[in-house]
């Protein structure tokens, strides 16, 4: 059975690595956007 | 503890919801729309999208109803191997990063996912290939269909059928108004909603329930959902990377991507989108572990996903729940419709029907081919016949099978079309067999490794070798 430690960090990391995503692609947007890239 | 009957929301606020985001999106997709001047742009979004938009296509489409309606479905019956699998899925998008360049590189002018089986393979394999990819769109079309009236009806008490109308319509509107470049478009927007709903539905449920009791209900009142060793969970997570496999190599939805990227972008942006989907269904399906501590035991076992973010965040919450899983079906449901209606429009209507038809009717025609999708999924999703795992599942027999030939069609010049064509149809009638001999849980495996077979049967008794120049030369013809 996994323990209260390993339960806890697998959610807690993947709870920050989604909290990452929007940041990156609005960076990359923004970078597109701007050298005109984005289509 | 009884069954949850409250809905959340009434229901006219769940669908003026609907219409809001529906006339938003309609008007939005008109808009971008304007550019398509040829049957490429509408098909292909000029074949020129950028690492941002590409990267959040690729992420948003692969986040489905199944993500967060089914992911949370499956932890509920298996636990942490369901999460876990779940997101095993992601592979599918990382793996098919190479492929992606591959795509470009053989095929710069191509169109579609049976164009490349067509000219690599031949008539058998492309007959094998198509009904293939017909009977798993149409898999996932209905399954997106009916998640829209599942949804509406678990948060808002609104009739499935009005729920499960009102999304087709509006998915059918702007994908046809706009064609991909309004699919790509709004698939970026719907991946920003997605994941910060989904991040602040997760963080608000941790702090109010909290980990510790969480862990602490389901270890004592149901420990197999934590166990390590649940057999038809750990048989689940295999079967389920190789079914994503399946679903994004065979599909055309990732091959119009693939083909719609510029030049070099096409590999980084099945990367990226694959890493940022990965914690994802860990994160949703997480939610469903609250289920029991929270005394929610919902009618029908993908319901639990909503109920439980539902209870916990009240009407606030239901709200951004019911925006979540709808941005996640809107961008599933309108890459679908538009991948299905080009694979229509160019492999049977161009290729088999009428090959001088011009650019101008090819795009009426693929426009048609659109709202012929939505109708006829309507019809189907009209009787609620199966929950969405089960659907989903079924269709993994099929799909696993085209794993081998397509992958090896693409870098393995000793394959020919024979063994190709047998490898599909002996690989999906065993996928078949498992799945109802067995369950669904072995379906896609079984499928893979029939397939597998075959394909080295095939490489190792071939003499010829297969000149990858002709499929250029035969593509600058057609």
């Amino acid at each position: 059975m996994i323990s209260l430690d390993a339960f806890s960090t697998l959610i807690m990391a993947c709870l920050l690595l989604t909290a990452c995503a929007p940041l990156i692609l609005v960076v990359l947007w923004v970078k597109d956007f701007l050298s005109k890239q984005l289509w | 503890m009884t069954e949850t009957t409250e809905f959340a929301l009434n229901s006219s606020l769940g669908l003026t919801l609907v219409v809001l985001f529906g006339i938003a999106w309609i008007i939005f997709g008109w808009y971008l729309g304007r550019a398509n001047k040829t049957h490429e742009d509408f098909a292909l979004a000029g074949r020129n999208v950028g690492l941002a938009l590409a990267s959040a296509t690729a992420m948003a489409t692969w986040v489905t109803s199944n993500t967060t309606l089914v992911a949370p479905q499956l932890t509920y019956q298996f636990g942490i191997w369901g999460m876990v699998g779940y997101s095993f899925a992601a592979l599918g998008l990382i793996l098919f990063a190479p492929l992606a360049a591959r795509i470009k590189k053989l095929m710069p002018n191509g169109y579609t996912s049976g164009d490349f089986i067509r000219l690599r393979y031949g008539q058998l394999a492309w007959w094998a290939f198509i009904i293939i990819s017909i009977i798993y769109a149409f898999g996932w079309l209905i399954s997106l269909g009916m998640a829209g009236g599942i949804l509406l009806q678990a948060l808002s008490g609104l009739d499935y059928h009005i729920g499960m109308t009102a999304i087709l319509i509006i998915c059918v509107g702007y994908t046809l108004f706009g064609g991909l470049r309004a699919v790509i478009a709004t698939d970026f927007i719907q991946a920003l909603i997605i994941i910060v709903g989904v991040v602040f539905i997760a963080w608000y449920l941790i702090d109010t329930v909290s980990l510790e009791s969480i862990h602490q209900e389901v270890s004592s009142n149901h420990p197999q959902l934590l166990d390590l060793l649940f057999p038809a969970a750990i048989m689940f997570l295999f079967n389920n990377v190789f079914f994503g496999l399946g679903e994004i190599f065979h599909s055309n939805v990732w091959w119009s991507r693939a083909l719609a990227f510029k030049g070099k972008v096409a590999f980084k942006a099945f990367l990226l989108g694959g890493l940022l989907w990965l914690p994802i269904p860990i994160v949703t399906g997480f939610i469903a572990l609250a289920a029991p501590q929270l005394g929610i035991f919902p009618p029908s076992a993908d319901m639990v996903g909503p109920m439980v973010a539902a209870e916990v965040l009240g009407k606030a919450g239901a709200i951004i729940v019911f925006i979540v899983v709808f941005s996640a079906l809107a961008s599933s449901l309108d890459s679908l419709l538009a991948a299905t209606s080009d694979l229509i429009t160019r492999d049977i209507y161009h290729k088999k029907i009428n090959k001088q038809a011009s650019d101008k009717h090819l795009m009426r025609f693929n426009g048609y081919s659109i709202i012929g999708l939505g109708v006829l999924t309507w019809l189907i999703c009209l009787p609620q016949l199966a929950t969405l795992g089960a659907l989903l599942n079924f269709a993994g027999a099929f799909v696993a099978s085209t794993i081998f030939p397509v992958v090896l069609g693409l870098y393995q010049p000793r394959l020919r079309g024979g063994y190709a064509a047998a490898a599909m149809v002996v690989g999906t009638l065993s996928g078949l067999a498992g799945y109802f001999l067995v369950g669904f849980y072995v379906a896609a495996l079984v499928s893979c490794l029939v397939s597998a077979i075959i394909c080295a049967i095939g490489v190792w008794r071939c003499r010829t070798v297969f000149d990858w120049q002709q499929m250029q030369e035969q593509e600058s013809n057609a």
